[in-house]
């Protein structure tokens, strides 16, 4: 067992480094960033656990970020259970639930439906030899063998839905990305949190490698720009047969676009944005502006009119650019 | 679904989302949750676009994509028609009939006014001189000397006559 009070300590700390206060609710969480972890509970396994940073039709109890996180990873013998909410024991979602896969394709379905699937990224903490199952020898001697066929269980878990994924993604190429670090982590055991640096190094190498680098580009090409062909349910009947391992899932879901068949989905047309060289009109921008953001009990219609080349459509692009926009805050 | 979201949708409320990351919070907002353009050139490019809006399995129309647009209360979407210049176009029967929603429209079409409320329009004149010759100076990638700004405005003096005048 490891020592539980350094390592939620340095939890703790881990998540208010990164701005989030570690005791906000989770649920209040990046809201517009949906995220989710899984655990068990520890009285009834059969029972697992989503823990969301949105709502959902299923209810949960009341839970602080690092209450989810340390209830995630709550391995079972190696760390302690958590109680969360009214005395509820939580486990890790562990052995069934590694590679989130199925979860993130069920959860995305319940909140953007009938929208495209853009792209299902998934981050793995290593391949079967990185959970560190040394046998026989030392290690299996200090440590009990049920311990062995757990950490067995989950890295054989991950693997297997991560072929489910690339089965089921098949017909759809460019869609689906894993990626985790494949050599060197063996030496590294789940009870030595400490020795990230390690971790890093190994993870440095991996993503030196040309075909890493490649498909890291191309991830992040398909996150910015998701070319939507197939909504989930549409993904198919593939039969599921296991459950699930990674730890990290990225779905880019898009605008709601009608599907019709793989080949040949009409697209929705975008608006294009005005020319690069547009300037002046700032009255009418204004206008505008102020026009779609009263408040109004009624639909809004607004009508530029003019000669023709007097520039309506541009004024139109240039107002429908400016109302979105992105800012970095320190 | 989410109700601590940071969105407002009866003030026709920007929605935000963030990122945390090192260099920071990334905000990124809009004010309209969802943008559809519709070329409203002619009744067939209209219902050729339109078709598209609705998603889903749901058959391809424009009576279900209308629809659909017309159940999203409470929501801020944008529906463009751009270049409804035909005058024997019958808009309105592509509004989505419900009290929610925006629609911009650019037209030739003066009468189309008549679609909006009072003031929610914009005749679009040409550009002023000041515009005019800046955007020519630009785009000629000439330098903004006194020599340069005066040919500009009398070349688009005479370019602005000549368009008039063939209109």
């Amino acid at each position: 067992m490891i020592r539980n009070h350094r390592y939620w300590n340095e939890m703790r700390l881990q998540v208010a480094e990164r701005k989030c206060i570690s005791w906000s609710k989770f649920i209040q969480f990046l809201h517009i960033c949906f995220s989710f972890v899984c655990a068990k509970n520890a009285h009834n396994m059969n029972i697992s656990m989503v823990f969301r940073s949105y709502e959902s039709h299923e209810t949960h109890p009341e839970c602080k970020i690092w209450e989810a996180a340390r209830a995630t990873s709550a391995a079972p013998t190696f760390f302690k259970r958590i109680e969360i909410g009214r005395a509820q024991p939580f486990i890790d979602g562990g052995v069934g639930r590694n590679n989130p896969s199925w979860v993130v394709l069920d959860e995305a379905n319940t909140l953007f439906g009938a929208r495209p699937i853009g792209c299902l990224v998934s981050i793995g903490t290593g391949q079967l030899e990185a959970v560190g199952i040394r046998r026989p020898g030392l290690f299996q001697q200090i440590v009990p063998t049920d311990v062995v066929d757990v950490l067995r269980a989950i890295a054989t878990d991950c693997e297997e839905t991560h072929e489910h994924m690339l089965r089921l993604f098949a017909q759809l190429p460019k869609t689906y990305f894993r990626l985790n670090v494949e050599q060197g982590m063996q030496g590294i055991k789940l009870s030595e949190w400490e020795r990230l640096s390690k971790v890093e190094a190994h993870t440095a190498q991996y993503l030196r490698r040309k075909e890493v680098d490649e498909k890291v580009v191309l991830v992040g090409k398909t996150i910015t720009v998701p070319k939507a062909r197939l909504t989930i349910e549409q993904l198919g009947t593939y039969k599921r047969t296991s459950l699930y391992s990674v730890e990290c899932l990225i779905v880019a879901p898009v605008s709601p676009r009608p599907p019709e068949s793989i080949e040949d989905i009409p697209e929705r047309k975008l608006c294009p944005p005005p020319v690069a060289s547009f300037l002046g009109r700032k009255d009418i921008l204004d206008k505008m502006r102020t026009y779609f953001d009263a408040e109004s009990a009624s639909q809004r219609i607004f009508v530029l009119h003019g000669l023709g080349g007097a520039g309506k459509s541009q004024l139109a692009f240039k107002f429908i650019e400016e109302s979105k926009g992105k800012r970095y805050i320190d | 679904m989410r109700s601590n979201s940071l969105k407002n949708p009866k003030a026709n409320g920007i929605s935000i989302s963030w990122i945390t990351s090192n260099s920071g919070l990334l905000i990124s907002f809009s004010s309209f949750s969802d943008i559809f353009y519709v070329d409203a050139t002619n009744e067939e490019t209209i219902q050729a676009d339109l078709e598209t809006v609705v998603p889903g399995k749901a058959k391809q129309s424009v009576d279900a994509s209308l629809r659909w647009l017309a159940s999203l209360s409470g929501t801020s979407w944008l529906l463009v028609f751009d270049n409804a210049d035909n005058v024997d176009l019958r808009l309105k029967k592509y509004f989505p009939s419900c009290s929610s929603g925006n629609i911009l429209i650019t037209t030739r079409n003066r009468e189309l006014r008549h679609y909006t409320a009072e003031d929610a329009d914009a005749d679009v004149k040409g550009m002023d001189l000041e515009d005019a010759k800046k955007l020519l100076l630009v785009q000629a990638r000439a330098k903004r000397s006194d020599e340069n700004i005066t040919l500009a405005e009398a070349i688009v003096k005479v370019v602005t006559y000549t368009v008039l005048f063939n209109r």
